[in-house]
């Protein structure tokens, strides 16, 4: 059962445009408590804390709702958390976990629509333009989504679906996960008029300065000269009064698939004898180490695929400690996991997949090339600190037009490991 | 001679195979930390071998005497040797440009934007405590947005990157203002005090001339002196040459072409 706003009386049918472009967004509140209540159920009705234990000198990053209720916020003091609500468990960040999950929900997600582009953690930008031939009127598929990602993750998510990328995320957040929020096409500014203005800004100097002018509502700020905005609030100002206006033309971006290779071979007699499958695989895996060779890549997770004679198939993964393009330890790593499987039937078919690809980007190695290990921490880190200090705050520079005196035209800084939108190939880049 | 007369009355011997105490000599790594070159050949031999690594050092002197500079010279020589750098740059005034000029490698540079003293702190604590990176540049002389560097927090700041310096290679480099003293110096940085104590290696750096083609400047010419060293033997003193230029060299007759 999805609720929908009213259609406008004063959109005629024939003014619309044929592909309107509809956005949905996806949101699992509180993901990181819901991914450690899937991993511990007994956690489950408890109030529940992620950050780290109330010794540590760090923030919360999330909250379950019981701790909420005892008054606990994320960026809190754990030491604070902790005196309001010390019956509450205190879990450390663990990242990586939180990370796979998310990617769980991304390939559900993927099934809706080629362009997926991830927000924060546990929230997700879907085009959802052009899709009612495919899954129905858009409250059909808000609702096909809240269940295949219950089905297949079992986390409940909240989806709002609109014309743009800002109207589709409030429409989310105030939904509920039985009724997903869908906003008739051009009808986003009669949605965002009567939400707080709040939503509009996250500056909260801003806020607290609108607050005390009076403005309340995005209908009051609408009502504010637009030549006044950018002297009173500077950039900032500009982009509430359009958001206010319901206008956003940010595209969703497509999340890169991470890249895979994969070979597969037919045998139709059947392979019972252990040691021609492992040269089979051998051969196999020469051949994806040679393209791995091509494409400057070293990969860290094979997965093998075994069709057997009595119509049943074996899968199974081998993760590498650290990421290889040698085919000898790609051999040794599946021989090892080959010899613990039991098969039960003659093998007719093999599928391996190499995928978890690190590209060198075709760069030539320096004498003293930085081990993987370092690469890792250094990674690990960054997201810690995008976790803890908000990721605007980690970032790289990329170089456009050294020349200019312009500072913007000659670098852009881009969050950290994202190239910025605006790069311009060619030109000065490095 | 009994186990009792050995051990003596503090029990020495279970202190020394507990690793809390140690013989001078009988770990060399104790006695020498690791150095990384700064780039500058004359510098290297004032600091004794080069920056150390798991040190906090500190570059201090008037403004436009070539501080920033001559930190990202060092953080490009690292670079080099194919290790990740971070700069901690509160106000977010660095131009990578700037820095791209002077040899740095922008795709090996993490840019950290704190908004309080204790974000920053917090951030370069972190990262060094991650033993990932070359070396850590901390812009102390900029001021963080309408906020000063509140003496205490930068103490107790300090006091964790020490912590956190101990079990890392990477070389912390802190550009500071002069710091005489807030008496003699009214402008000078509130964080001097407290980063005389921690740092190991302290270099004033004052300047020279500009280095000049024709009616454009395209280098600086600094002295640096070594006023406290930790690792080494202090008072050194080298001229350092530093140009805007990639791949330019440091100093010591390359300028011929000028």
């Amino acid at each position: 059962m999805s609720r929908m706003l009213p259609e406008s009386k004063e959109s005629s049918p024939s003014s619309r445009r044929k592909q309107p472009r509809r956005i949905a967004y996806v949101f699992i509140p509180h993901f990181r408590i819901e991914v450690e209540r899937k991993k511990n159920p007994s956690l489950a009705g408890r109030p529940v804390i992620v950050g780290g234990q109330p010794h540590e000198s760090l923030p919360v990053l999330d909250a379950s709702p019981e701790a909420e209720e005892r008054g606990v916020q994320p960026e809190m003091p754990l030491r604070h958390a902790a005196s309001l609500c010390p019956e509450a468990s205190f879990l450390p960040l663990n990242e990586e976990l939180y990370q796979t999950a998310f990617t769980e929900v991304l390939q559900v997600l993927d099934s809706f629509s080629p362009k997926v582009e991830p927000g924060r953690l546990g929230a997700a930008y879907l085009d959802v333009t052009g899709s009612r031939p495919l899954f129905g009127e858009d409250p059909v598929l808000a609702g096909k989504i809240v269940q295949a990602v219950a089905e297949k993750t079992g986390f409940t998510a909240l989806v709002g679906v609109a014309g743009t990328k800002f109207a589709a995320r409030m429409a989310a957040l105030i939904s509920d996960p039985q009724q997903p929020l869908v906003v008739e096409e051009s009808r986003e500014p009669d949605f965002l008029k009567s939400l707080p203005v709040d939503i509009l800004t996250e500056d909260e100097d801003v806020r607290r300065r609108l607050h005390l002018l009076g403005i309340d509502r995005v209908e009051d700020f609408r009502e504010l000269p637009p030549q006044a905005l950018p002297v009173q609030f500077g950039k900032q100002g500009q982009v509430a009064y359009q958001l206010a206006l319901g206008v956003d033309n940010n595209p969703v971006l497509a999340h890169p698939q991470p890249p895979t290779l994969d070979i597969s071979q037919t045998y139709w007699d059947g392979i019972s004898d252990f040691v021609w499958l492992n040269n089979e695989l051998g051969e196999l895996l020469d051949e994806l180490a040679s393209r791995l060779a091509e494409g400057a890549w070293m990969c860290q997770e094979v997965a093998l695929h075994f069709d057997l004679t009595d119509d049943h198939f074996l899968e199974s993964k081998v993760r590498l400690r650290e990421p290889t393009a040698s085919a000898q330890a790609l051999k040794d790593h599946v021989r090892q996991k080959v010899e613990r499987q039991i098969f039960g039937a003659a093998v007719t078919g093999i599928k391996v997949t190499l995928s978890g690809l690190t590209s060198l980007d075709g760069k030539q190695l320096s004498l003293e090339t930085m081990p993987i290990k370092q690469k890792a921490r250094l990674r690990k880190t960054i997201e810690y600190l995008k976790a803890k200090y908000g990721a605007g705050r980690i970032k790289m520079a990329i170089l456009l037009d050294p020349a200019s005196l312009v500072p913007s035209e000659r670098f852009a800084l881009a969050e950290y490991g994202q190239e910025p939108a605006e790069k311009r190939k060619g030109e000065g880049y490095p | 001679m009994t186990r009792k007369q050995q051990d003596g009355p503090l029990g020495l011997a279970s202190l020394l195979l507990s690793g809390a105490l140690r013989r001078l000599g009988a770990r060399p790594s104790l006695l020498t930390c690791q150095e990384l070159s700064s780039g500058f050949p004359q510098l290297d031999q004032a600091l004794g071998r080069g920056i150390p690594r798991g040190r906090i050092v500190e570059l201090f002197g008037p403004p436009s005497s070539g501080k920033l500079s001559l930190a990202l010279k060092i953080l490009a020589s690292s670079q080099a040797s194919g290790a990740q750098t971070a700069f901690v740059d509160p106000q977010g005034t660095l131009d990578p440009a700037h820095a791209s000029r002077l040899g740095v490698d922008l795709q090996k540079l993490v840019l950290l934007h704190p908004r309080s003293p204790h974000e920053a702190f917090g951030m370069a604590s972190t990262l060094v405590a991650s033993d990932s990176l070359g070396v850590v540049v901390f812009d102390l002389a900029a001021p963080l947005k309408g906020q000063r560097w509140d003496p205490d927090v930068v103490g107790d700041g300090l006091r964790r990157l020490v912590a956190s310096l101990d079990s890392s290679k990477t070389a912390l480099l802190i550009v500071n203002r002069i710091s005489e003293g807030a008496r003699h110096d009214p402008g000078g940085s509130d964080a001097s005090q407290a980063l005389k104590h921690f740092a190991s290696i302290r270099m004033h750096i004052l300047p020279i001339s500009w280095i000049r083609r024709g009616a454009d400047i395209v280098g600086c010419r600094a002295w640096v002196r070594v006023v406290k060293n930790k690792v080494a033997s202090p008072f050194g003193e080298a001229e350092v040459e530093i140009l805007y230029e990639p791949d330019a060299p440091g100093i010591e007759g390359e300028l011929s072409f000028l």
